[in-house]
């Protein structure tokens, strides 16, 4: 995952806060500094929690490296989990005979379903790769927009 | 508290119900009304018979009658084009410059009454003041138009496409009067419609002091674990989709036997793995709402569209931290000036927050200690009855 995931500031002037050093930005900001160290050491490296991002929409409109970290975690989900072994049964009664059933006829079933994971999950990874490329070029195109923008807008001295 | 001059004030509120919480903005909207009367103003409710966000349909009786202590008048919602109202919706926030034909017809098949507006017509000029709100619905925009001088807009505004149409610029500019729930609605509503800085009075909302039992929650539904809680509407505009997942792979991750409890309503499409940790409530007195707060390890509130978050303070009353979602900013500076909650903006920080709470008793103590003064401070009722008073010192009856 992207090490450098930049998250939403604050944005509190603290100007009404009766605390001026409230303990919970330091709080805040020992998470961050911790998840960023989690995510160069690949501890977040886990399809399942790409899966759970799916709902914060807030963060990829909100925070700028949202994406890029969604990203690096979406190269390691973007294959069908064929494993059986994940396969569970809900119903209590006779569960781990009906889960071993179904274990046995998904794994009788690969000659016919192997043709189609086969065939999806190259088209799953082209396709995160190529938004991945995308999102990194535009970013740097943008990036090198605003520093010349930054550099019309600066008046000389 | 008496303003000069203004003792007849009527309330326009979309829904209105005498027991439980239709919404927040119309829970706030009651309250300063009760408020009002108490102090010897003659209040008016003007509203709707429905009471389902979703639905709209007309389910109490219209007429005249007294509900919750207040002279209210029920109308009917007027017959309305839903299918077309979404396409409008999507529309119109896809970005692109709105058509000012789409915006009426997406108004017109949005929430009206016009037998309301059919009243508010023949009887809006007896009123000094009329309070309209929350600003997206139809009735109230067409509210402010009747009566512009002298209604005070409470917007319960949020940074969503919809703050950004040209009808709810202009209404913002014609109100006579703003009231608005935090200074960062406030900032927001300054930024978006270039209005002058001396322009909305914050209010809020008071709370009033409770002292909730935290054992008497778990004693009574044989909870041994611990427990995060959520409180209000489920639906993918509050974000319960997300808290869900993230709850399920809290547990799958760390394989901490967290619960949830759930109260309020709303359909819940909870995943497979994390129903039979749900306790799912629904509507609830408030003194057992109380009750399941006070015990909670984490009030987790991931809405991002929020212009107050009553249910933050009720948890902070309860001595309950909070986690609330980054990209509200209303809700990180509630955390910030309460110095009573903590805010994530993925996953990752999620997890690291909630493992903080569940391990360390001591700082969740002094977090919700933090809370419960805060509000206690800042949203007592004398206070925010003097904010309401100078809200309705704005505007006149110029129109």
């Amino acid at each position: 995952m992207h090490s450098s995931l930049k998250t939403v500031p604050d944005g509190s002037d603290g100007s009404d806060v009766a605390d001026p050093c409230p303990e919970v930005r330091d709080l805040v900001a020992q998470v961050r500094a911790a998840v960023e160290d989690g995510l160069r050491a690949g501890g977040y490296r886990d399809a399942r929690i790409v899966r759970a991002e799916r709902w914060n929409q807030a963060a990829f409109h909100g925070d700028a490296r949202f994406l890029t970290y969604y990203l690096d975690g979406l190269r390691g989900a973007v294959f069908v989990d064929l494993d059986p072994a994940g396969i569970r049964e809900r119903r209590r009664r006779l569960r781990g005979v009906l889960a071993t059933f179904k274990r046995c006829v998904w794994r009788m079933l690969g000659f016919y379903s192997a043709r189609l994971w086969e065939q999806q999950n190259p088209v799953n990874a082209a396709l995160a790769a190529t938004t991945a490329t995308l999102e990194r070029t535009v970013s740097a195109r943008i990036d090198r927009l605003e520093q010349a923008l930054n550099r019309l807008e600066v008046p000389p001295s | 508290m008496r303003p000069s001059g203004v003792s007849r004030i009527a309330f326009v509120i979309p829904r209105f119900s005498e027991h439980g919480t239709v919404g927040g903005a119309e829970t706030l909207l009651k309250c300063h009304a009760q408020r009002l009367a108490a102090a010897g103003r003659r209040v008016t409710v003007l509203t709707t018979c429905a009471t389902d966000h979703v639905s709209w349909a007309n389910v109490l009786p219209a007429g005249r009658r007294e509900v919750a202590g207040l002279d209210a008048h029920f109308f009917p919602v007027d017959p309305r084009d839903a299918a077309l109202w979404e396409r409008l919706s999507l529309r119109l926030t896809s970005g692109r410059p709105s058509d000012p034909r789409d915006e009426d017809l997406w108004l017109r098949n949005g929430w009206n009454s016009s037998a309301l507006c059919r009243h508010l017509a023949s009887h809006g000029a007896g009123f000094d003041r009329i309070v309209a709100g929350p600003y997206l619905f139809g009735l109230v925009i067409e509210t402010v138009r009747m009566f512009a001088g002298r209604t005070v807009l409470t917007p319960c505004l949020h940074d969503e496409p919809f703050a950004y149409l040209a009808v709810v610029r202009e209404m913002f500019a014609a109100a006579g009067g703003l009231v608005f729930n935090t200074a960062t609605e406030h900032d927001l509503a300054r930024k978006l419609y270039r209005l002058p800085p001396d322009r909305g009075v914050v209010v809020g909302m008071g709370i009033d002091d409770f002292d909730a039992d935290p054992r008497a929650f778990a004693r009574r539904a044989g909870l041994t674990s611990p427990y995060v809680i959520y409180s209000g509407r489920r639906e993918e505009g509050k974000g319960t989709p997300l808290l869900f997942d993230y709850l399920t792979l809290f547990r799958e991750r760390t394989g901490r036997d967290v619960k949830l409890v759930l109260t309020g309503n709303g359909e819940v499409v909870i995943p497979p793995a994390l129903r039979p940790h749900v306790i799912d409530l629904g509507f609830v007195s408030e003194t057992e709402k109380y009750e399941a707060m006070a015990g909670a390890v984490a009030f987790i509130h991931p809405s991002v569209l929020e212009s107050l978050g009553i249910v933050l303070l009720e948890a902070w009353m309860a001595r309950t931290p909070t986690l609330v979602h980054a990209c509200s900013p209303v809700l990180r500076r509630q955390c910030v000036r309460a110095n009573a909650g903590l805010w994530f903006s993925n996953y990752p920080e999620f997890e690291a927050e909630l493992i903080l709470l569940l391990d360390q008793p001591e700082l969740r103590d002094r977090l919700g200690n933090n809370g419960r003064e805060f509000v206690r401070r800042a949203y007592a009722w004398p206070a925010v009855d003097r904010r309401l008073l100078q809200a309705l010192t704005q505007g006149g009856p110029s129109a």
